[in-house]
């Protein structure tokens, strides 16, 4: 077991050290010369020579991808062009809005795409499990940036349901001060009783937490629903059910228990890519977060920011990825001894 | 159609049966699952409506640079039928030129990310080895990066252009048919008609290039083709972001991204260009599964 562990974890050094490689790739590969897009377009030619000796471009490149790693180990990130604050800075002031929209759309999907799954298993090729597929084949189809604009126009211009973007209102936070908890208005509202500043923060969490359940929803479906329909047509199954016990504890004790392995590591992997999601809704909705942070940077050239949110967001896919093995092999002790295929 | 499958296919099980009767077969059981004939059926349509777009359009004119400034921002109604842009042009027109781009740019997407992967999966089965290892651990790093994250990073520092967001999209992709070709070479390479050209004295890369690939590529091709929607949304998706396609191109990603400043007052700008890459990458998501589980033999039968 240890051995197991031991072996992935260095898999995963091993993956992660290949990443810095890509990103470094990345950027020197680039047409366009570093030195001057650092510097900006209005940069004199002696401005643009400086700023190669400052960045050590003038290095051969192991060189350079030397110093770029040592700078990653020491979580230096660069500076970013357009805030002009370090990344790694930027990165720790935006990451905490994007992953509470992340959790809350993940919470979302796997509430709902669980018990979809199933059911459409269950009742495999009946009408349920016709509409079920067709919402998964639409959640995966959608332009997640688009279904945001059509829930705004819906439930913003038509409805007058919910608030169209932002975190919280500007005014709220001023009626009602709160003391900084979590940085979560919404559990920071809830911890302190606060609440219209937890309901007003939920009011701004609903639509732009359904758009990015939108995706992992429809895959956490389609996957569990045929992991489900396969375990479902097992021996020990029908055993089972020959011994009577109802359908509900067959279903849900028994059969979902082995059918849910393929989908945990869905949903980890959909965790990270619904980072990578926010970049396509957060600007739709303004919320504060990386996502917004990143849109804005690939717009604007602002490559040390780019390679720093692509390097971020990339080793925490992978170190998910990692987690969800371990679980597994510690959950499962075919994985961990290589007896299944 | 049934009566011509039932006449050409006397012997049952699909092994009996030749090529033509096999296809036909496949058709039979495609068209039988009603969800992956409705995308089949849709994306013809849409290849259809791509290809004749100049002569379907209202105003073919409107398609890239144009301005009329008497009717700006009109709703749909007669004449405009998904209404008009803030300068006036047909959006309707420039809807149906987008199928245009999206479809060629997801083919050339494709096309491109096969060219990479083919060729390394193929040198990785045969060669086996310290290539192998090479290849492939470098094709798991760059699958440990969520896809759309890559894509956008590469998009992002080639400079922004539809041609380069197709060759960001394709420097992305290219891993998953790695795999797949690695993985049959490596069941073909033991084959007798390999060992036989080997002791014909057929020089290394001949064998890969002549006799594995093209017994390699079936499994490829139909995963190709299953990969067309998620292309077509990334590529919607990097326009969005504005690192893609760049105006005037009528690209769909492109309309919403130029269409989300008038959106709250003027529905339509944003609504039909999304509805159209939804419906194509559903069609081609529908007739993806629908291939899929008529492929699966495990699955053929619960269709």
């Amino acid at each position: 077991m240890a051995a197991y562990i031991a072996r992935r974890l260095l898999l995963g050094l091993v993956v992660i050290w290949g990443l810095t490689v890509v990103t470094f790739a990345i950027a020197r590969v680039a047409p366009g010369d570093p030195a001057a897009r650092w510097v900006g377009p209005h940069a004199t030619a002696e401005q643009i020579a400086q700023a190669r000796v400052e960045l050590g471009l003038d290095k051969p490149l192991y060189v350079q991808y030397a110093r770029y790693l040592g700078q990653l180990l020491h979580g230096d990130l660069g500076v970013s062009i357009r805030t002009h604050q370090p990344v790694a800075a930027d990165i720790r002031t935006f990451l905490p809005a994007s992953l509470e929209l992340t959790v809350a759309g993940m919470a979302l999907a796997v509430i709902l795409g669980i018990p979809l799954g199933v059911a459409a298993a269950a009742r495999s090729g009946r009408w349920l499990d016709h509409l079920t597929r067709l919402t998964s084949i639409g959640g995966v189809s959608m332009p997640t940036f688009w279904l945001a604009m059509i829930l705004q126009l819906v439930f913003f211009k038509q409805l007058h349901l919910l608030p169209l973007s932002g975190r919280i209102d500007t005014m709220t936070p001023l009626l009602h001060p709160v003391q900084p908890i979590t940085g979560s208005f919404l559990l920071d509202g809830l911890l302190e009783g606060n609440w219209p500043v937890f309901k007003d923060a939920l009011a701004h969490l609903i639509l732009p937490a359904v758009t990015l359940a939108a995706y992992p929803l429809g895959l956490i479906v389609r996957m569990l629903r045929s992991s489900m329909i396969e375990t479902l047509g097992e021996d020990y199954v029908r055993a089972a059910r020959a011994a009577g016990f109802k359908e509900r504890v067959v279903v849900y004790r028994y059969a979902l228990k082995n059918a849910i392995a393929p989908t945990l590591t869905v949903m980890a992997l959909t965790f990270a890519y619904s980072l990578t999601g926010t970049f396509l809704i957060e600007s739709v909705f303004d919320w504060p977060g990386l996502g917004n942070y990143a849109a804005e940077a690939v717009i604007t050239n602002d490559y040390p920011a780019i390679m720093g949110v692509t390097i971020v967001v990339a080793v925490m896919y992978v170190a998910l990825n990692l987690l969800v093995d371990v679980v597994q092999a510690l959950l499962d002790p075919r994985i961990r001894t290589g007896v299944a295929s | 159609m049934s009566s011509t499958a039932k006449a050409a296919s006397p012997a049952p099980g699909p092994r009996a049966l030749p090529a033509a009767a096999r296809r036909a077969e496949g058709l039979r059981l495609l068209l039988r699952n009603p969800l992956a004939a409705v995308g089949g059926v849709t994306v013809l349509l849409l290849a259809l409506l791509a290809l004749f777009a100049p002569v379907l359009a209202p105003a073919p004119g409107d398609a890239f640079s144009a301005v009329h400034p008497a009717q700006q921002l009109l709703p749909p109604g007669p004449g405009h039928p998904f209404g008009t842009d803030e300068l006036g042009r047909d959006l309707f027109t420039r809807v149906l030129y987008g199928a245009r781009i999206s479809l060629a740019a997801g083919a050339v997407a494709i096309a491109a990310a096969l060219a990479i992967g083919v060729p390394l999966g193929a040198v990785a089965g045969y060669a086996g080895g310290f290539w192998d290892e090479l290849i492939m651990r470098f094709t798991d790093v760059v699958l440990s990066f969520p896809s759309l994250l890559l894509a956008t990073a590469i998009a992002a520092m080639l400079g922004h252009s539809l041609t380069n967001a197709v060759a960001a999209i394709a420097l992305s992709w290219w891993p998953w048919y790695t795999r797949i070709v690695r993985a049959q070479v490596v069941s073909l390479r033991e084959r007798p008609f390999v060992e036989a050209a080997r002791a014909l004295g057929v020089p290394g890369w001949r064998i890969v290039f002549e006799h594995l690939v093209p017994n390699a590529l079936a499994p490829v091709i139909v995963q190709a083709s299953l990969d067309f929607g998620s292309v077509i949304l990334t590529l919607a998706a990097l326009s969005f972001l504005g690192i893609g396609a760049q105006p005037p191109q009528p690209e769909w990603g492109l309309l919403i991204n130029t269409g989300r400043n008038f959106f709250l007052t003027n529905w339509w700008y944003v609504t039909f260009p999304g509805l159209a890459i939804f419906l194509t990458v559903a069609a081609f998501n529908l007739l993806g599964d629908g291939l899929r589980e008529i492929l699966d033999p495990r699955t053929r039968g619960r269709v």
